[in-house]
């Protein structure tokens, strides 16, 4: 009689069980095609997200590029024009660091020395951090700890020493609290000691702008000035002396402890002389009756009312309608000439459009990331990070329905593959091969897809920017990393029907229905 | 584990005597219950058989009666809950879910009543996959399996689908598959059962031409008497219990009997 022997099974190669996974899912194309709608669906959702975001940072940091000349200028405008107020000196200082130009600049008005600003810098970042403290507490537990006092003005109020008593007493009972007293109280003399120091500062500040005000004051053209209210014509005063500015004003400015570059000077001139030209350019408009509103009007085919600054300055960017406006202006009596050449009206015109579609853009940037503690994982809000997770739960959830379908429609396959010997290692591989392939496929199709939507809308939203700022080697990266996530979540959720399909006992095959 | 030969000395306990006719399915007392819910239902109630090498054996019982728990057990496909079964001298219950598979791989094809053909291959493709699994070669399996459907005369017809063929040519492909890895044993669940008679019959001669050229052992589970007449033994099978056991020539003027008792 023979021996007889049995081996463990042969384990079939990777290429066969792939060779056979194909030629099933051919077979059953149309639930195949569903499984890989599902995860292109969550794959795509992801992908949008993803490069959502990408451009947006990208747009985002072109935008402060573009708009640099500006708000340079709208700094320097109210850096000359009015004194520092506290809460503007505290941000200051708290972002200030040795050497540069705003550190020298405090240095020359308060006549301090580093260690003097090296300490200013320190409270006031501790200054903003017990502020942000008191921000967050809820109305009327601030109310309980520090009465009516907001802001700035609860340092001042907790220098008695009986309000800070009645503070340490009560602290105790709020929700959030403060990480020690003690600190707090020493913060607080050493708030109450530097006081004068930054008095010196802002006294200093105001009495190198009165040294600048034969230089300041009037400078504007007294038809611009006449037109702005009153508050305003200080900068408008600031901003016809930045556009004028010559080397000996620019002196002026540097002995007086204003910290301003060449560059800058060059930059803050263009920059002021662009904005004034383009006031000049609106406020024709209502001069003498509003003869160039209603001129407007008529061709723009408006109601005269509805006509505004920024339709005029769209009108004359073509060189017809430059000279349309130079032609009126020039030939009406009464109207102040605008003394600008037909080139220049349709430079500024430009430069002003531009900066209105960057306003756009901006406010829905500021929008896309308006959240600033949510900006964590990825900058995606916390919103968005659980919106992602969500959709994800949902396509594996919808995977391991399909594959559960699939298996159970195929129980007598199974079984008569189990009979044929076939291992139950090689059913789960066949199965978890399987969602990997449809995994492969949905998430090419969700990447492409996401691309293409993630592009539109943020084309949508930002415009040109957003095509002209396309991060595409990040964006191949992150289509990448989509497709791998995909793929990964289609594995993990075979996991279980493939458990299902291997456990399957081959008597099954036996049975008839 | 890769390895675990099983001689007949440490497994079987009553080798066969010599002069007897060579063993190769034996069951000791095989029993098998049934959990349903609370209820424990008994499909088997301890069966002792021998069925012989090369034999040619209907199994007969009406539905109900452990028939099929039986085939399963000596199929390798389940596993018993009291008892032993034997096949090739090897006891089932004592080989792990991979030596299984390598025993029902190679030692018995099954064959069944609705062919069970894997919808998406051709009929090559069907007869290739046993080989695939027992390791052989691609090149190899090709002409394997043209060769086997050329056994059961769907040589020309390798490239069709199962849903191209009739149930008859399926249910040769069946065998052909069945046959891939040469099992010296041949489990045929109702080949018959959903053929008419004259594709029936082509079955029946293949079976039997299978038995008697290449020695393969057959056991059929039927109600067709024209593939018991084949046979070279019957066994009944009543509430879980052999009822009969018998040659054929003892029961062929019987045999209408059975067919009255069938047709009840």
């Amino acid at each position: 009689m023979k021996v007889v022997e049995v081996k463990e099974q042969v384990r079939l190669p990777l290429s066969k069980c792939m060779e056979l996974v194909l030629s099933g899912l051919r077979f059953r194309l149309f639930r195949a095609a569903i499984t890989v709608i599902i995860i292109a669906l969550a794959v795509a959702f992801l992908m949008t997200m993803l490069s959502e975001s990408l451009v947006t940072r990208n747009v985002a940091a072109a935008i402060e590029v573009q708009t640099y000349p500006r708000e340079l200028l709208r700094e320097w405008v109210s850096r000359l024009s009015m004194p520092i107020t506290d809460a503007r000196l505290s941000r200051d200082l708290a972002r200030i660091a040795a050497g540069t130009p705003r550190w020298k600049e405090f240095a020359a008005w308060g006549s301090l020395t580093d260690a003097q600003l090296d300490e200013l810098q320190r409270i006031a970042a501790e200054q903003r951090k017990y502020l942000a403290y008191f921000a967050r507490i809820d109305e009327g537990t601030r109310s309980m700890l520090v009465g009516r006092a907001r802001g700035l003005e609860i340092l001042p109020a907790l220098q008695d020493p009986a309000k800070f008593r009645e503070f340490a007493d009560k602290h105790p009972h709020a929700a959030q609290k403060i990480e020690s007293v003690d600190e707090f109280r020493r913060f607080l003399s050493e708030w109450q000691r530097t006081v004068p120091l930054r008095q010196a500062i802002q006294s200093g500040h105001e009495s190198a702008l009165k040294a600048l005000r034969p230089l300041l004051v009037g400078a504007a053209e007294p038809a611009t000035a006449a037109s702005r209210p009153v508050a305003d014509r200080a900068a408008a005063d600031v901003r016809e002396f930045l556009a004028a500015m010559s080397d000996a004003d620019h002196q002026a400015l540097l002995r007086q402890g204003f910290q301003m570059s060449a560059e800058e000077k060059t930059l803050l001139r263009e920059q002021a002389l662009l904005n004034l030209h383009a006031d000049r350019i609106v406020n024709s408009l209502d001069e003498k009756k509003g003869v160039v509103r209603n001129r407007l009007a008529k061709e723009l085919d408006e109601k005269p009312s509805d006509v505004t600054g920024q339709m005029l300055l769209d009108f004359v960017r073509s060189s017809d309608g430059a000279r349309w406006l130079l032609n009126l202006t020039e030939n009406t009596e009464e109207i102040t000439p605008l003394r600008l050449s037909e080139d220049r009206i349709r430079e500024v015109a430009r430069h002003s459009g531009e900066m209105a579609s960057l306003r756009d853009v901006e406010a829905s940037v500021a929008e896309g990331s308006s959240d600033d503690d949510a900006d964590n994982l990825l900058g995606f809000s916390t919103r968005t990070l659980w919106l992602i997770v969500v959709s994800f739960l949902v396509c594996t959830v919808g995977i391991v329905n399909a594959m559960l379908m699939s298996v159970t429609e195929r129980f007598r396959e199974i079984a008569t593959m189990k009979c044929l010997g076939a291992t139950d290692r090689f059913i789960m591989i066949n199965f978890i091969l399987e969602s990997c392939m449809q995994g492969v496929a949905g998430g090419v199709i969700g990447a492409a897809l996401g691309f293409l939507l993630g592009v539109l809308r943020s084309g949508a939203k930002y415009g040109f920017l957003a095509i002209q700022n396309l991060p595409v080697a990040q964006m191949f990266t992150v289509a990448g990393a989509s497709l791998v996530a995909g793929v990964i979540l289609s594995a993990l959720a075979a996991m279980y029907p493939a458990w299902v399909a291997a456990r399957l006992a081959p008597m099954e095959a036996m049975r008839i229905e | 584990m890769t390895e675990t030969p099983q001689s007949v000395a440490e497994t079987a306990p009553d080798a066969p005597r010599p002069g007897e006719r060579p063993v190769i399915i034996r069951t000791l007392h095989l029993k098998k219950e049934y959990q349903m819910g609370t209820v424990t239902t008994q499909a088997l109630r301890g069966i002792d058989v021998e069925i012989y090498r090369g034999e040619f054996i209907s199994v007969l019982g009406p539905s109900g009666s452990g028939k099929s728990t039986f085939f399963n057990m000596i199929g390798g496909l389940d596993s018993p809950s009291g008892g032993r079964v034997f096949i090739d001298e090897v006891d089932v219950a004592q080989l792990n879910a991979v030596e299984l598979a390598f025993l029902r791989c190679r030692k018995i094809g099954y064959i069944f009543q609705t062919y069970n053909l894997v919808q998406y291959m051709t009929c090559l493709e069907n007869v290739t996959v046993p080989m695939a699994f027992a390791g052989v070669p691609a090149e190899e399996t090709q002409d394997r399996g043209m060769k086997l459907l050329d056994l059961v005369g769907l040589a020309e017809r390798w490239f069709h689908k199962p849903i191209e063929m009739s149930g008859g040519q399926q249910q040769r492909t069946a065998i052909a598959r069945s046959m891939a890895n040469n099992p010296s044993i041949l489990l045929c669940d109702e080949p018959t059962g959903n053929l008419d008679l004259k594709t029936g019959a082509e079955i029946h001669a293949i079976l039997h031409r299978l038995n008697k050229e290449r020695g393969v052992t057959v056991i059929c589970a039927t109600h067709d008497h024209r593939l018991i007449s084949l046979s070279d033994r019957i066994l009944w099978i009543r509430d879980g219990q052999v009822e009969r056991i018998a040659n054929r020539s003892d029961v062929t003027v019987e045999t209408g009997t059975i067919g009255g008792e069938e047709n009840e």
